[in-house]
Order: C-alpha cells, then sequence, then structure tokens
C-alpha cells in the first residue's frame, strides 16, 4: 500500500519547464529553422569515407516546403531532394528521395555493391555562435559534415572546383610541364611527390622519410583557390595542409599560416620504391593500356603514321613465352605499330625498354615490315624510337598499389615531360 | 481474505486516480495533418483509402537493413510504379478475388527503395516480406514504364525488370495466402530434392526437376509461390509454352524424354493443385486471373 501511495506522488521537480515531447519539437523546428534560415544555403565539403575517398562538394539550399535544391562541384547542373528534420536521439536530418546526393550511398558508385560509404541521415551536433557553421555528424558513423553558410559567390565559385581538378588531374593537360608535382616547405628536408586518382578524389603522396620511403593515401578537397588535404602532412613538425593556386607561376602555394612552401611541376623524383619493376614488368606481369599521355609524348607519337590520329599506349610485358613482349603505339583505326622489346630492370623502379625490332600486325598496313619501318626511319620516328628505347629507362611512380589493378605513371628519365598513366582512365568522369 | 484485500486496493487505486481534478493542458501528441504534396494525395487516394495501405517512399533507415547500402527512389518515380502496380497486381486480384479479399490480405505497408540491394555474394534482393504485413521493393529507379520509340527487341529488353518486379509482388503475396491459409502438404511431396544450395542449378536443370526455378528449390514455400508468381506473369500460352519446352538431356547431350516428361507432369501437377487451392480456399480461378493481368501486360508491352 505505502509503495502504491509513493509511486502516485506528483510533486517531483523537474530539471526542465517543458515536458521531453516540447523540448523535442522545438530542438527539430530550431534545427529546421536554421537550415532554411541562409539566404544562399549552405556549403559543404563531405567525405563520404575518409579512408577511402576524397571531398564532394554541395551547395544546398532547403526551403520550408521539404525541398533541398542542390549543386555540386562535380556536376554543374542544379537537383532538388526531398528532406525532412526527425527527432531520434537528435535531431536528424534526412534527405529523403533521390537525387545527386544519393550518389554517396548509391551501390552502383564506387565499389561494387558498397558504394562511395556516405550516409543520408545527419544530426545536429552543434551551432556555431555566429550561426554561420552548423555541424552535423552521419547518423551511423559519427563522420562529421560542417554545413557553412554560402554567398551570393558560392554558384560561381564551385565552377572553380573543376579548374582545380585538372591541373592536378593529369588528363587533357594542355601545358607542357615535367611530371613530378612536388612539395617543397622550408623547414623540410625532404619533397614530398603528389599524384592523383580523379576517380576517387585521392593523392598518393611520395616522399622520403628518414631514409624510408613512404607511399600514403590522402583524401583531397577542393576549393574555390586551390585545394586541401583531408589532413594535415606533418615532416620536422611543420604541417601541411591548404594550397592556393597561383596562376602567374603555375603552382599551387601553401597558406597554412606561418608556412612557406608551394606544390610546383619539376623534373626531380623525390622518392624512390623498390620492387616497383618487378610488379609491373617482371616474369608472367601483364602489360596496360595507358590512356592518359602527356601533351608532349602525344603530339611526338600523333602524325607518325599518316592513315589515323595517335590514340593511346600499351604493353605486352609477358603475352606467352613463344612471342616478344611488345611496347604498342594504337591509333584511332585500331591498328597498333608495335614495338619488339625486352623490358629490363635498370633499378627497383626504372625500366628499360631494350629495342629489339618491330613485330608485324594482322592487318595492313601494319603486317608490312618494310612500312612499319620505313615510317620509323623518318625524324619523327627516330625521335619516337629515342625517346621509348632510351638508357635512361622510364622511372616508375605508383598512383595505387593493390594485388591486381593496380596504376602507375611511367616517366621517362630522359625528359620527364613525357609520361604516361597505365590504370587510370577518367572515361567515366 | 487475500481477495478482501485485493478489492480494497483496486478501490483505492481507482479513486485516487479519477479523483484528481488537474487540467492536464495541450495534448503533447502531435495530431495537425501533415504537408502532402502530390504524390502523398494520389497514395492516400489510390491506397490508402480504399486498401488502408501505408506507402512509404521516402528514405526512412528504421524500416530497412542498416547494414545495406541503398538510395531512396526518385519521386517522379513513384506514381507511375505504384498506378502499375495497382493495374498489375492489386486490381486483377481485387476482381478475380473481391474488393474484401484485397482489403483483407494485401500488405499493409509498403517500403519502396530506389537501388538494389546487394547481399554479400554478389546476389540481388528484389523484394521482402515481413509477416504478410510489410513489403518491401528495390530497384524502383531502374524501372521506365514509358516504352514508347523502342524496338521490340529494347521492349523486351525494358519489360523484364518490370517484370521481375511484379513478379516479386505476386511472389510475396503467396506467402501472405499460404501463411494464412496452408497449402495441402502434398503438395511437399510433388518433387523431392530441395536445398539450400539452389544458387548452384539454372532454371533449366531446376525445371528438369520439375521445379519452376532454381530458387523454388530450396523448399516447399519458396516453390509454391514461384510456381504463383511465375503462372500469373505470363500469359496462358506462353505458360504452357515454357512447360512443354522442358528438357532433360541424358550424358551424351540426348533428350531423355521419360525424364522430359516426368519433369513437366510434376509441375503440371503442382500447377493444378495450386488453382486448386487458389479456387477452393480463396475462390479464384488462376487461369481467369491470369489472362487478366496478361491483358494489363500485353497492354504495357504494345
Amino acid at each position: 500500500m505505502l509503495v502504491l501511495f509513493t509511486a502516485c506522488d506528483n510533486d517531483f521537480e523537474s530539471e526542465f519547464d517543458l515536458a521531453p515531447d516540447e523540448r523535442a519539437a522545438i530542438a527539430v523546428k530550431e534545427f529546421k529553422d536554421a537550415l532554411i534560415s541562409s539566404e544562399h544555403g549552405w556549403l559543404t565539403h563531405y567525405y563520404p569515407n575518409p579512408t577511402k575517398l576524397g571531398s564532394f562538394t554541395f551547395q544546398f539550399k532547403f526551403d520550408e516546403t521539404g525541398i533541398v535544391n542542390m549543386n555540386w562541384d562535380y556536376y554543374d547542373f542544379p537537383d532538388e531532394s526531398g528532406y525532412s528534420v526527425k527527432m531520434f536521439e537528435k535531431p536528424v536530418l534526412i534527405f529523403d528521395t533521390y537525387s545527386k546526393f544519393s550518389k554517396m550511398t548509391d551501390p552502383e558508385i564506387g565499389e561494387p555493391g558498397k558504394g562511395f560509404g556516405g550516409e543520408l541521415e545527419f544530426s545536429m551536433t552543434k551551432k556555431s555562435a555566429d550561426g554561420d557553421t552548423l555541424y552535423l555528424a552521419e547518423r551511423v558513423s559519427g563522420d562529421p559534415m560542417v554545413l557553412v553558410k554560402a554567398t551570393a559567390e558560392t554558384p560561381a565559385q564551385l565552377r572553380e572546383y573543376a579548374k582545380h581538378t585538372k591541373h592536378i588531374e593529369r588528363s587533357n593537360e594542355q601545358v607542357v610541364v615535367p611530371f613530378y608535382f612536388n612539395l617543397s616547405v622550408e623547414g623540410w628536408d625532404t619533397k614530398v611527390n603528389m599524384v592523383y586518382s580523379g576517380d576517387k578524389i585521392i593523392a598518393f603522396l611520395n616522399y622520403v622519410d628518414n631514409g624510408e620511403a613512404k607511399h600514403e593515401l590522402m583524401p583531397i578537397n577542393f576549393t574555390h583557390e586551390g585545394f586541401e588535404f583531408h589532413h594535415a602532412v606533418v615532416l620536422n613538425g611543420i604541417g601541411v595542409r591548404s594550397f592556393k593556386y597561383d596562376e602567374t607561376k603555375n603552382q599551387f602555394d601553401v597558406t597554412d599560416e606561418g608556412v612557406t612552401g608551394a606544390f610546383k611541376y619539376e623534373a626531380d623524383c623525390p622518392a624512390h620504391f623498390d620492387g616497383m619493376t618487378d610488379k609491373f614488368f617482371g616474369p608472367k606481369t601483364f602489360g596496360g593500356s595507358a590512356k592518359i599521355v602527356s601533351p608532349k609524348l602525344a603530339n611526338l607519337i600523333d602524325g607518325i603514321y599518316p592513315d589515323a590520329a595517335f590514340s593511346y599506349l600499351s604493353t605486352d610485358t609477358y603475352v606467352a613465352s613463344w612471342f616478344p613482349c611488345t611496347f604498342n603505339l594504337n591509333f584511332d583505326d585500331w591498328n597498333s605499330l608495335k614495338i619488339k622489346v625486352n623490358y629490363n630492370k635498370k633499378t627497383e623502379d626504372v625500366v628499360v625498354m631494350e629495342f629489339l625490332g618491330y613485330r608485324t600486325g594482322w592487318s595492313a598496313p601494319f603486317d608490312d615490315l618494310a612500312y612499319i619501318e620505313g615510317l620509323m626511319s623518318t625524324e619523327k620516328g627516330q625521335a619516337i624510337k629515342d625517346i621509348v628505347a632510351s638508357p635512361k629507362g622510364w622511372t616508375i611512380v605508383p598512383i595505387e598499389l593493390k594485388e591486381y589493378g593496380s596504376s602507375y605513371y611511367l616517366v621517362s628519365n630522359e625528359d620527364p615531360e613525357m609520361y604516361m598513366c597505365f590504370g587510370l582512365t577518367y572515361e567515366d568522369d | 481474505m487475500k481477495k478482501y484485500i485485493c478489492f480494497l486496493m483496486l478501490g483505492v487505486l481507482f479513486f485516487s486516480s479519477c479523483s484528481s481534478d488537474e487540467d492536464l493542458g495541450e495534448s503533447l501528441i502531435d495530431t495537425s495533418t501533415p504537408e502532402l504534396n502530390e504524390v502523398d494525395e494520389w497514395i492516400r487516394e489510390n491506397y490508402t483509402y480504399p486498401y488502408n495501405v501505408e506507402v512509404k517512399y521516402k528514405w526512412d533507415n528504421s524500416e530497412l537493413d542498416n547494414t545495406k547500402i541503398l538510395t531512396p527512389t526518385t519521386l517522379d518515380r513513384v506514381i507511375p510504379f505504384l498506378e502499375k502496380m495497382k493495374e498489375i497486381w492489386v486490381d486483377p486480384y481485387a476482381r478475380n478475388g473481391g474488393e474484401d479479399f484485397m482489403k483483407a490480405y494485401i500488405p499493409k505497408q509498403m517500403v519502396l527503395v530506389g537501388s538494389h540491394n546487394y547481399e554479400d555474394n554478389g546476389g540481388i534482393v528484389l523484394g521482402q516480406a515481413e509477416g504478410g504485413r510489410k513489403i518491401t521493393i528495390f530497384d524502383l529507379n531502374y524501372i521506365d514504364f514509358d516504352l514508347s520509340g523502342l524496338n521490340s527487341w529494347e521492349k523486351r529488353r525494358a519489360m523484364e525488370p518490370i517484370l521481375r518486379v511484379f513478379k516479386t509482388m505476386h511472389h510475396e503475396f503467396g506467402h501472405i495466402l499460404h501463411q494464412t491459409i496452408a497449402y495441402p502438404v502434398e503438395y511437399k511431396k510433388l518433387t523431392t530434392g530441395y536445398t539450400s544450395n539452389w544458387m548452384n542449378f539454372s532454371n533449366s536443370e531446376a525445371r528438369g526437376m520439375g521445379f519452376i526455378t532454381a530458387y523454388s528449390l530450396l523448399n516447399p514455400d519458396e516453390d509454391f509461390v514461384e510456381m504463383l508468381s511465375e503462372f500469373l506473369t505470363r500469359s496462358n500460352e506462353d505458360w504452357n509454352e515454357l512447360i512443354d519446352k522442358i528438357k532433360v538431356y541424358d550424358e551424351n547431350y540426348y533428350t531423355d524424354e521419360d525424364a522430359s516428361k516426368l519433369a513437366r507432369i510434376k509441375i503440371r501437377e503442382k500447377e493444378k493443385m495450386i488453382a486448386d487451392y487458389m479456387l477452393q480456399i480463396w475462390k479464384i480461378d488462376i487461369y481467369k486471373l491470369q489472362a487478366d493481368i496478361a491483358e494489363v501486360l500485353d497492354g504495357l508491352s504494345n
């Protein structure tokens, strides 16, 4: 009986003035009000999977009716999604119909069946004192999404992102520059070379630290001024993260406070890796295609064959024991000029293509050895042969190292303005 | 004595609960009408009011397997899909089984998902049914009902995902029916050889064993609903052609006529048992239902 009466006592003091449901409703309303409060919407650099991918930049404009208009740096055309704000353990923003942002979770994009690894639900964490920044977190993984108030200039700035992508992607490169995109920083005693995979918005940093060659994966975030790393690279106690493009010098200057340095296109390779020649050109390795070719190398090859333009390069490293290895110049009419070579290991990451002659093909005119020799005896042909079979060889610069399907650059040591990329294509970009 | 104490306690509780005259204030439950868009209105008119069905087309992680990578539906695909679902599944059943039948057994919640639903082994889940109350349908963003301007080959290709998803609806609805009233136990004895390794068989291999699809090999329940859904998503002419062409080959790749005939007989026996079950239990003539659905599908592809 005593327990019964004690339990029915209504005179308890609540810590709050309002009931839980009322407080939840207020929190939801405050979050929604904050989302729709920005005149030009919000800008976010969203990392769907910061261990594997770079960031995707979106501009969101939320309205009262539950529609969010959006644009992103990747495709410059607007889209919209339904959105809602609901209370779970915290107020949660949900992108609830398909839009460009849904690509962050689409199992058809990125890793098959797994997608980019992003999420569609974000809980509100906090708001900055001035209300210009909203800090959100993915509901399942807890990874952050930060919304920064956009301005009237944001849509125009988004279009700048693509330009910077082109600078470091090296595809469709127009300006002739040496291959190595090296970061030098005052106070560092090493340079950091960067190669970039636009498929994943990931940079691969190659450098030597305390005598040891390092190959580090670094997600990239583009900005309208340049780009930034997901996290700082720290060497000798000096951290570097943000870069701004300087058009006059064609370089990216470090913008981190108190740090001087820049990414420049250079001829020297700052880090050499063991095992590259064996991995890509050793016995029982398979060839590949290089569809990204530096403008200088492409211009050198283009015009050698009068019937069709130059298309791409390829290697046959170990086709079959009774066939020689070849280095192939492929043209738009599907014909190939095959140079017979031995892929000789000069160092751990330098391969030399020893010239052995030419291999005739099955179809005219490359079924005629005299025709091939005629082409290659011209001044242009001799220049091609000289660069391909240079005794200085080609340095192998890894992009992504996997058991199968690795990608890498071959950079001429004769002329570092000549290089080709195996593995990456960007055909789907 | 114990009885008296209990009554006394209840009496005290009763009076003290009702004696309070305090103002309870405004309800904390939000009963305001939600803002409805065009899609919501359409769903209310066509599914919620007539069948008491809730269709969830907006993203709601709590309705889905959190371990799966999925995307929401594209808004402008929702009404066309639901329209066709009504034409191909709901309306034919309502015409042949009666409105009340459909109102009683239609799953009361449908969840629509835009993307494929991948399994870890690379397989794709097309739909899921839970306890006869909820159906989740995947792939919506890959289904286009506008076949205008396509040639016959392209139309056949475009019809594949459409047939696949509606076969899934008939499959899952079949589960609801047999889970409500079981099919005759004799059905389970018509063919043997059920196995969890069904994915190691092709459809034609399964047919040679007396099963309509490889998935039918999983267990008798799946066999039953696969038979029903395969039967209902093709014309009777196509169905007969499918069965009549079943062939079993011997080790020298010659047709084994006896084995082929046996396989056909097994499937026909299953067909008859399903037809009897549907007629006796649910008062539905599956041949009429099949013709009804075939007419709609024919109109869609022509």
